[in-house]
């Protein structure tokens, strides 16, 4: 078999790298585009970050009209026993709305974590859209 | 082949330049020197509410707030007004109890004992009184600007505690908590609340038993505090008819009902329970779940004994002069250190100030509070408490008729005399164990059987005075959106920041970003994980004002529909007992900024509303742009190669 002189081998190789950084792109301004319309409705996460964990959800409303949220987050806490955070929210329509709560670490033992999320103003189990519960350790 | 190689090594660099500086470009928390331009020159209180804050006031004349940019974010300032200190009421003291009273002589004793506090955009004061002559009660009053007082929903709380002294009340910030001796001499008694801005009381629990002696026992000046962890611990005087020991015992629940924790005899031997004799036991909280029990008895020397967190220490602590009563004491801590002051046994009589430390498990060296000129044999014994704006001491006592108070942040001054109830004697006294937000305030009994009240309020603003409800929020527009943002804090160190917004002039808010913080620190920046929004609270100091400033991204703002460089419709607001929601309805603002009308503010770092250009793309369209040049720079050569070249022949 013939050796291609090197200019065609370069060029070749040139053109492949050019489609790919365009198909790159294209792809990468399709994922903007789509990001802002679809994706996930809820996303929840805890950053366990040293003393300071910081539980976070970000939620969208990818429904036409105005909706109202309720969100209750529950955990003992070493200082206060008990605590109990419920707020109700209300999302425009494509927008998100985005929590962050930085909580301390325990000292000693565990603290039990859980975050619900419902649709509406209330708290019933029929419109429960989210229910995840995070057992944080003390820092040794 | 080289040339091409060094072109795009070339383009290559100018490339990582650019995106370097693009990296770098990203801005956040606008400094303050770039926040300008939007004073208010006049300081524009609300009037008819309690003026707890000041967010416009100063004695420098640089008031009011200010808005600021950078490339990335917007920020907006609320200043506070410096540290300054004033009487409330004006004319102190003000009445509290009804003119229909006959109060005892114990009605706020004793000062360690503590029976007042401030929460909820209130004063807040408990004593043992006889309403119309009738009935001895455990009642409370409350109070939003320290002259009128009304009694709370929930009083009286008690009518079987027959004594002042049998009842001792502590505020965690949160929570109140008391513990009386009623019903039976041998019974303790403990119930926990949650303050309302009503004046009312949400009690976590029904009233629980905390202990049961010996029936034959008789239970002395309970002293109730609260830990860091929220466990209640209840100091006393536990006696068995003859001999009276120091005692404290600690719940093993922390959600308002009393489990069983631990007992501790403090000494093994104990004292006669004479004639106002016998050991009383302070119960003081330091940080991460420890204690410092104090106690004394007449002629003692005070002692300590510190719970670490898991068990007692092992050595009692003594310091250099001995108290003259066992109940004329008082003490409040700072951090892991307790500040005490007591009327030194022995003549002539002095106020003695000692601070206890506990990484040495000693006391200091002891300091005169107040020397004999304004000291006499009073036997209400002085009163502690802390400004936790600042750390500086507040030391009360009294003389006959007059009130006096003297003030320590490294040393003591010259003691103040306050007021006079002439031809009266105060008979019992006793003040907030610390600031609460609300300055300090002291409650008394003059001989004309009058509980009064008086306080002294430091105006500016501290992280570590926060009181749950204070809200600072601005309001402002953008293009056709309005925005709010607004702190409140659920306690001490602690509060959540919202972002709200809304079509301009639409009735109700839409929800942006909420992001709460913990264990907040003066002059810290925090943000949510998004890096949206974000605040920095700076204390107030006696020569700078303190502040509340508001972080938001421009993008975040475009990405809800704001556009343009015109900031307009600025309204910087506080409340007590915000509820987190803008405009709280049916509270009126504590102070708002400008007095009338509103501020604005063009952005000078660029605008908001411009689509985010993607940085991927850049990233691919840079190698792009280099094999662009490198093609035409060999199509060139090659083309220059060719020139003359014979034709090839196979």
């Amino acid at each position: 078999m013939e050796k291609l002189p090197d200019m065609s081998k370069a060029t070749i190789l040139l053109f492949g790298v050019i489609l790919t950084l365009a198909a790159s792109m294209v792809c990468l301004l399709q994922r903007q585009a789509r990001s802002s319309l679809e994706g996930k409705v809820i996303e929840v996460g805890l950053i366990e970050s040293g003393g300071m964990p910081a539980l976070y959800f970000n939620l969208r409303n990818t429904g036409g009209n105005y909706a109202n949220y309720t969100y209750t987050i529950r955990y003992n806490s070493t200082d206060r026993g008990l605590v109990a955070d419920s707020s109700s929210i209300m999302v425009p329509p494509g927008q998100t709305f985005y929590y962050t709560a930085v909580l301390t670490r325990p000292s000693q033992g565990v603290m039990v974590l859980n975050l619900k999320i419902y649709r509406g103003g209330g708290s019933v189990e029929e419109s429960l859209l989210h229910d995840q519960t995070w057992i944080i350790r003390a820092q040794r | 082949m080289k040339k091409a190689a060094k072109d795009l090594l070339r383009v290559f660099a100018v490339a990582s330049l650019v995106l370097s500086s693009m990296l770098v470009a990203f801005a956040w928390n606008p400094s303050t020197s770039n926040l300008t331009g939007t004073d208010s020159s006049t300081d524009s209180s609300v009037s008819g509410v309690n003026r707890r804050f000041n967010i416009d006031g100063g004695p420098s004349g640089t008031y009011g707030m200010q808005a600021g940019d950078d490339s990335d974010s917007l920020a907006l300032l609320m200043k506070m007004v410096t540290v300054t200190t004033s009487n409330v009421p004006s004319s102190p003291p003000a009445t509290v109890s009804p003119a229909a009273d006959s109060d005892d002589g114990t009605a706020t004793a004793f000062g360690f004992q503590r029976k007042c506090f401030y929460a909820k955009g209130r004063y807040w004061a408990f004593f043992y009184r006889c309403p119309g002559g009738t009935s001895w009660v455990i009642s409370y009053f409350t109070s939003t600007d320290g002259s009128t007082w009304s009694e709370g929903a929930q009083s009286p709380i008690s009518t079987s505690c027959d004594e002042g002294s049998r009842f001792s009340l502590f505020f965690d910030g949160t929570y109140v908590h008391y513990a009386l001796r009623a019903s039976s001499n041998y019974v303790l008694r403990y119930r926990r609340g949650t303050p309302r801005t009503d004046g009312g009381i949400d009690w976590s629990a029904a009233q629980q038993t905390a202990y049961t002696a010996n029936s034959t026992s008789t239970i002395y000046r309970p002293c109730i505090a609260v830990d860091s962890s929220g466990y209640a611990w209840i100091g006393f005087q536990l006696n068995d008819g003859t001999i009276g020991v120091p005692y404290i015992i600690k719940s093993g629940n922390n959600d308002g009902t009393w489990g069983t924790g631990t007992n501790t005899k403090l000494l093994s031997v104990g004292l006669v329970e004479g004639t106002n004799g016998g050991y009383s036991v302070a119960a003081i909280p330091l940080t991460g779940g420890k204690m410092l029990a104090i106690y004394t008895a007449n002629s003692q020397y005070v002692m300590t004994k510190r719970w670490t967190g898991s068990s007692w220490g092992s050595q009692v602590n003594e310091t250099t002069s001995k108290a003259l009563r066992g109940f004329a004491f008082s003490a409040t801590n700072e951090g892991d250190d307790v500040h005490l002051v007591f009327t030194k046994s022995g003549t002539p009589r002095s106020i003695v100030y000692s601070k206890y430390s506990y990484s040495s498990n000693s006391f200091g060296t002891e300091e005169t509070a107040a020397g004999s000129t304004y000291v006499d044999d009073s036997r209400c014994g002085p009163v502690l408490s802390i400004n936790r704006k600042n750390n500086v001491l507040y030391c009360f006592w009294t003389t006959w008729s007059y009130m006096y108070y003297n003030t320590r942040g490294t040393s003591w001054g010259t003691p103040t005399q306050w007021y006079s109830n002439s031809p009266y004697w105060v008979e019992s006294t006793t003040c907030f164990y610390e600031s609460n937000g609300g300055g300090i305030g002291m409650i008394h009994l003059y001989s004309d059987q009058r509980v009064k009240f008086a306080a002294r309020v430091n105006g500016g603003f501290s992280v570590g005075d926060m009181s749950a409800g204070d809200q600072y929020e601005m309001n402002f527009t953008v293009g056709s959106k309005d925005f709010a943002m607004l702190f409140n804090a659920t306690g001490p160190t602690s509060g959540y920041c919202n972002l709200f917004y809304k079509d301009t002039g639409a009735g109700s808010w839409s929800s942006g970003t909420y992001f709460s913080q913990t264990s907040i620190q003066t002059g810290t920046e925090y943000h949510d994980t998004n890096t949206y929004i974000g605040f920095v609270l700076t204390n107030s100091t006696s020569s700078a004002d303190g502040s509340a400033k508001f972080i938001v991204s421009k993008s975040y703002l475009g990405s809800l529909g704001a556009s343009g460089t015109s900031v307009t419709n600025i309204v910087s607001v506080a409340y007590v007992n915000g509820n987190g929601r803008p405009k709280p309805s049916g509270t009126t603002p504590n102070d708002r900024c400008p007095s009338t009308g509103t501020a604005s503010y063009t952005l000078q770092q660029g605008g908001i509303g411009v689509p985010e250009f993607p940085v991927g793309v850049l990233v691919l369209a840079i190698p792009l742009m280099g094999i662009y040049f490198y093609l035409r720079e060999r199509s060139r050569t090659n083309r220059g190669n060719c020139i003359g070249e014979a034709p090839r022949h196979e």
